[in-house]
């Protein structure tokens, strides 16, 4: 078990150096890395447990954009950034209530409307109130700034993902994973258990959409609610085994590097190669790059 | 029936689907440290019946109370904490984990306060021992027996540490010998651990001679209740539950 951390700690020291070493470009491309890893972390944390496919990320990272949006002028970073994670995860538990009693199918085309609703009203609140649908950042932090962001949250993510593992929480959610009524029966507050969850992965994703809006200097919701940060999220996800830690940590990384790769080279069948990508891990790798991992631990026994 | 503060207290219980009544006014009173069995034909709503005590569904209406306490309406996890455990027909045990994971998860919800049954043993390797899993303790619960999941569903339910345990058909499907013992183990579960256990079974044979008191239902109605010896007897079941009355040879 400690030993598929290590390479996880490995690469967060790795990150932490990168700045004094790297060029803006690799610093760039890393700091995509981080955030995917953020968000593919924390989705496993709760959708990888529970099974509740959820392609609402893309939502609570737009909230968090525009928590910053409307913030960052007035209010110390941290707390713009801590602003977002709040406003992502009052939304979340707020229709966490709502739609968590649904599963399967259901639930993951609910939370994928779910995303395009949201962008949709932000896009009318923001006609009618501020005029505009587009916001301007002007003064931003440093980039460095925004890496170091983005770096530690990635490593919360990890943090929180590793100590809801060990704890009763955790058991919880993967009860519900197993076998949700019984589950139930055996004591577990499900509906609480499940808000809890969903909230807190929720908080992830706005903490990050927070921090990366600063990367673009103009807001708008088509940007920062696109629906691709949520499938994204739910591809590296389940291309590195939403069912462990190390496996979308991992996946987030390679999965950033080959479409910054395929962008570059290909720039038209750049997405026809992620799609088969992800047909091939689906059909060949089910439990993900960790089932590959540990099945070639099992042959080297 | 002057209203007891202990136990389990269903009164005028009713559950509807639809157009279609499953459970129909049924009251009856599950005291401490009783055996009971639940028979009745096909879709004599005993199933249902459990799903209302153990609060997998609510009832329509009706009132439910445990210790006093009203308890129609709330959720499955209330009527777990509060020392009511189950078994399902087809045994949902959790297949990826272990024998002793599976255990040790209703003992880190339900069974985390000994309040209600000090009786249970809260140690996991113990719970085994009594149910005979013990050497299956790190086997996966996916890979084990059908029978001994059976096994397994029990001693997840006692792993919550409760008053009443209800078993739904847990000797379906076993052979003779396994039964008996499985009869043997529900009667140490009340003699050893104190438990009221409420036992479904569909071979009355087995039920009739393991416990002091036996309920019918037919329809959705409680149709008879008392002791095997009289329940047996009672024009109503016969006519219900075996059809016609038993030809006697002459």
């Amino acid at each position: 078990m400690m030993r598929a951390y290590a390479p996880v700690a490995v690469a967060g020291v790795a990150a932490a150096l990168l700045p004094g070493l790297g060029s803006p470009y690799v610093l760039s491309l890393t700091l995509t890395c981080l955030m995917y890893v953020a968000l593919a972390t924390s989705w496993s944390m709760f959708s990888g447990a529970t099974g509740y496919i959820s392609f609402g990320t893309a939502a609570f990272f737009g909230l968090g954009a525009y928590v910053c949006a409307w913030t960052l002028d007035w209010l110390p970073w941290p707390v713009v950034i801590l602003g977002g994670a709040a406003l992502a995860a009052a939304f979340a538990a707020g229709t966490g209530g709502m739609i968590l009693h649904l599963r399967g199918t259901y639930f993951a085309v609910l939370t994928f409307g779910l995303a395009e609703l949201v962008r949709h009203a932000m896009t009318y609140g923001e006609k009618q109130y501020a005029g505009t649908v587009g916001r301007m950042l002007t003064e931003v932090p440093s980039d460095l700034v925004v890496y170091y962001t983005v770096l530690a949250l990635a490593v919360a993510a990890v943090a929180i993902a590793v100590a809801v593992r060990r704890s009763r929480f955790g058991l919880a959610l993967a009860g519900i994973g197993a076998d949700e009524q019984r589950a139930e029966t055996l004591g577990v507050p499900t509906r609480r258990i499940k808000i809890a969850g969903f909230t807190l992965a929720a908080a992830v994703a706005g903490g990050i959409g927070a921090a990366m809006a600063v990367r673009w200097t103009y807001i708008e919701p088509l940007a920062v609610f696109n629906p691709f940060i949520g499938l994204q999220t739910v591809l590296i996800a389940m291309i590195g085994g939403a069912g462990s830690i190390a496996g979308p940590v991992v996946a987030a990384i390679l999965f950033s590097l080959i479409a910054e790769y395929l962008r570059l080279q290909f720039p038209y069948a750049y997405m026809i190669a992620l799609g088969l990508l992800l047909i091939l891990s689906m059909l060949y790798l089910p439990n993900g790059l960790a089932g590959l991992w540990r099945r070639a631990g099992r042959v080297n026994r | 029936m002057t209203a007891p503060s202990q136990g389990l207290v269903a009164e005028r219980v009713t559950v509807r689907f639809g157009g279609l009544t499953a459970v129909s006014n049924v009251s009856l009173w599950i005291r401490p440290g009783e055996l009971v069995g639940l028979i009745g034909p096909n879709g004599a709503g005993k199933t249902t019946f459990f799903n209302i005590l153990s609060g997998t569904i609510a009832p329509t209406s009706g009132t439910l109370r445990i210790d006093g306490r009203e308890f129609a309406g709330r959720r499955p996890d209330h009527f777990a904490r509060a020392g009511i455990a189950r078994t399902f027909q087809t045994p949902r045990v959790f297949g990826p984990m272990t024998v002793a994971e599976n255990v040790r998860f209703g003992r880190a919800f339900a069974g985390r306060r000994a309040d209600h049954n000090p009786q249970v043993p809260g140690e996991v390797d113990d719970l085994l021992a009594f149910v005979g899993l013990r050497d299956d303790a790190e086997v996966e619960a996916a890979a084990i027996t059908p029978a001994r999941q059976r096994l397994l569903e029990i001693a997840m339910a006692l792993s919550t540490r409760p008053r009443l345990l209800l078993l739904d058909e847990v000797a379906a499907g076993l052979t003779e010998a396994e039964v008996q013992r499985m009869a043997e183990l529900i009667r140490r579960c009340r003699d050893e651990l104190g438990l009221a256990v409420v036992w479904i079974e569909h071979a009355v044979g087995v039920i009739m001679r393991a416990v002091e008191r036996v309920i019918v239902l037919h329809h959705g109605e409680l149709i008879a209740d008392g002791p095997p010896g009289e329940v047996v007897r009672d024009a109503a079941v016969v006519e219900a539950y075996l059809g016609a009355p038993m030809e006697v040879a002459p």
